[in-house]
């Protein structure tokens, strides 16, 4: 007969408690004995639940409205409770010094390819899936809400307009594009500057000042505007959503819950992650570009020079800024251009 | 069943000292056993696309909880991993929801937005309620008692109408914020009750915005000064040298403030709340441990890449207890379960649909 000793007896519904030591008989049965030699309990371990083994933490065994016992997790106490059908096998993974060190390298590894390769190709599949409806009604609220903040209406003359409109559906049909899918508006904007932006549902909109700093070359503005026909046409928008979305889920999940700073460095991560994504999709757009353009009979040079005009107006960049924004290098993307010729 | 009670010792059991006493918090966990713990249940979560996330989160409470002990006696969890997933999957669910309104619409975003913002009262008290239900000690569980009425004045209402006082009266609201959530913690049939002083929210957070707003003033002017005597305007480094050191003069300032909010504030909480005949509470947590555990995390996390994490978690935890004392009053062994009638706090079915911590973490 065994005694294990140094346990704890809480009885059900009250905050007492007991020193007590349990006492193992044959046929599973075992008794709870205090420390005058009372008799508390008597019972077998099938008629308990005994909660997992969880590292060293002293080992938890509920008697159905008796009450709960609680004792040290010696090498005795856990032999006495393999005992209990309760018992599942995660804590003799959690032991396994093999699958600690395999974990150790294998979780790394498995979220790096989910996060490089995982993620994209989902937001891929993703993109092909959402209702054309749902990314029109998304384009228009957004245009919506951007010419009730940042965008003015434009002031070139409408004589000007529709002259790149008509060289803009002959370059469609050029691309073997349908002219529907495409949606060509000018609008004025102090804030967002020399800019063109495209819109998931092909609206691509050109701002007058990127018609002003580009001087009305038409080349240089068709570059820019092939870059903008390439987000569309590989349905950027809507991959940058999903992969938005689910680095934010997948980072939340895992570093989720815990301190402020700790917050911050998660918050940094995703912010780091979401811009590797999204200047994926500018050298995606860049390289469509810049493989257009001698079919189309452009200078060849001309991404390249429009380029080199809208780096002209921002402050030079340095190495470690390609982390906090979410477009490559101008100084690349130039040096890209310029090696495709 | 074969279970037999032997009725000849009916006498209460008095096992306790009549005397109060005061006991340190002690935190038992190791930092080489929760790794292994951690990096066997994170591989786990990953192989099953996050769904085992839910047994992890259980298995880590239950290593932190079973591993604080006060008086001799550890803590207990008692979540079934199920609830958490419940909540979990809903929080996923929202927070989707959340992004592809902001994505397909400014205006569903706005909508959806607003709804959460209301509801978020209604969060908290499911969340604070489960969490307290799910912990437990001396086989006694905790509860969470507060109403969803008042959780919507403190909530919502108070922190905008703190706006119209230029955020004057702020603090005042913290301490109504602090005093819901604490006040209406019990413990079997114990109500915890507190003593909050209005002054002492006034102190922490204008100290804290004080010395926010000087050492970034010291800041802007010492690291302004240096720099334009060193600045190199061909350099574009240097453009991102200063950045960084502005980002982090930034971030220390903010820890230094919040911290100086965090002590304070932890300290007063514990040193005016109690349970009435069963314990007091003492925390003499130091702004400077606070600043040098922080900022020492962040660095450990950083340079480890994440895997400092087990470590970083087991010593906030020892920190925490090292700075906490319990008064332990005679009235101890006298709390009487909400849930009597059944069995014992562990094992037992008092969830219900609404019983659920929303979120992701």
């Amino acid at each position: 007969m065994t005694l294990l000793t140094g346990a704890y007896f809480y009885p059900a519904g009250r905050s007492e408690s007991l020193p007590v030591s349990i006492q193992l008989h044959a046929d599973a049965q075992f008794s709870i004995i205090d420390n005058e030699q009372n008799l508390i309990a008597t019972t077998t371990i099938k008629d308990v639940v005994v909660n997992d083994k969880l590292g060293s933490i002293p080992r938890e065994i509920v008697l159905p409205d008796i009450g709960l016992l609680m004792i040290d997790a010696n090498p005795a106490v856990n032999t006495w409770l393999t005992q209990s059908a309760t018992q599942s096998k995660i804590a003799k993974l959690e032991s396994n010094t093999t699958l600690i060190l395999a974990s150790s390298i294998l979780v790394p590894a498995v979220l790096y390819l989910f996060f490089k390769f995982g993620i994209p190709s989902a937001a891929i599949t993703f993109a092909e899936y959402v209702p054309q409806n749902m990314v029109e009604i998304a384009s228009r609220h957004t245009l919506v809400a951007l010419d009730k903040s940042v965008l003015d209406a434009s002031e070139l003359p409408v004589e000007t307009q529709d002259k790149y409109q008509d060289h803009w559906a002959h370059i469609s049909q050029q691309l073997n594009l349908e002219s529907s899918d495409f949606n060509i508006q000018f609008r004025q904007s102090k804030t967002m500057g020399a800019n063109a932006f495209a819109l998931p549902n092909g609206t691509i909109v050109i701002t007058d000042e990127l018609v002003e700093l580009l001087e009305h070359n038409t080349d240089l503005l068709t570059a820019i505007l092939l870059h903008e026909i390439g987000h569309v046409t590989h349905k950027h928008s809507m991959r940058l959503i999903a992969e938005t979305m689910a680095t934010s889920l997948a980072i939340d999940y895992f570093f989720g819950d815990l301190g402020a700073l700790i917050e911050a460095f998660a918050g940094l991560s995703n912010t780091i992650v979401q811009n590797q994504f999204s200047q994926k999709l500018e050298w995606e757009a860049d390289n469509f570009a810049l493989s257009k353009i001698p079919a189309l009979g452009l200078e060849p040079d001309s991404f390249a020079l429009a380029m080199e005009k809208l780096a002209a107006t921002m402050p030079e960049e340095s190495k470690l800024q390609h982390l906090i924004q979410s477009h490559p290098l101008m100084r690349e993307r130039i040096e890209n251009a310029r090696k495709a010729l | 069943m074969d279970q037999e009670i032997d009725n000849s010792n009916k006498a209460p059991i008095h096992t306790e000292p009549q005397t109060p006493r005061k006991v340190a918090v002690n935190f038992h966990g190791k930092t080489g056993e929760y790794f292994a713990i951690w990096i066997v249940n994170l591989l786990l979560t990953i192989v099953t696309l996050g769904i085992y996330s839910a047994w992890a989160t259980v298995r880590t409470h239950r290593y932190f909880y079973a591993n604080t002990d006060i008086d001799g006696h550890r803590f207990s969890y008692l979540a079934q991993p199920l609830q958490i997933l419940k909540g979990r999957i809903i929080g996923v669910l929202l927070l989707a929801l959340y992004f592809l309104a902001v994505a397909f619409s400014p205006l569903a975003a706005a909508i959806v937005a607003l709804v959460l913002f209301l509801a978020t009262p209604i969060f908290i008290c499911m969340s604070l309620r489960f969490r307290m239900k799910v912990s437990a000690y001396r086989n006694i569980r905790f509860n969470f008692t507060g109403q969803y009425g008042r959780a919507f004045l403190v909530f919502v209402l108070l922190p905008i109408m703190s706006i119209f006082t230029l955020y004057l009266a702020l603090p005042w609201v913290l301490k109504k914020i602090d005093d819901f959530i604490y006040s209406n913690i019990t413990y079997g049939d114990k109500k915890m009750q507190t003593e909050l002083a209005t002054g002492e929210y006034y102190l922490a957070a204008f100290g804290a915005f004080f010395i926010g707003v000087a050492l970034l003033l010291v800041a802007i002017f010492g690291f302004g000064a240096s720099m334009s005597a060193f600045a190199d305007p061909e350099s574009a480094s240097q453009f991102t040298g200063s950045t960084i050191i502005f980002m982090v003069a930034y971030v220390l300032v903010i820890l230094l403030s919040s911290s100086f909010y965090a002590a304070r504030i932890r300290n007063h909480i514990f040193n005016t709340m109690r349970l009435s005949d069963v314990a007091s509470f003492e925390s003499n947590l130091s702004i400077s441990t606070l600043v040098w555990l922080r900022v020492t995390n962040f660095l450990a996390l950083v340079l480890s890449l994440g895997f400092a994490l087990p470590w970083i978690k087991i010593r906030t935890a020892r920190v925490y207890a090292q700075v906490t004392q319990v008064n332990i009053l005679p009235g101890i062994a006298g709390v009487i379960g909400q849930y009597s009638q059944s069995s014992s706090a562990i094992g037992e079915e008092v969830a219900n649909i609404f019983d659920m911590d929303v979120g992701l973490g």
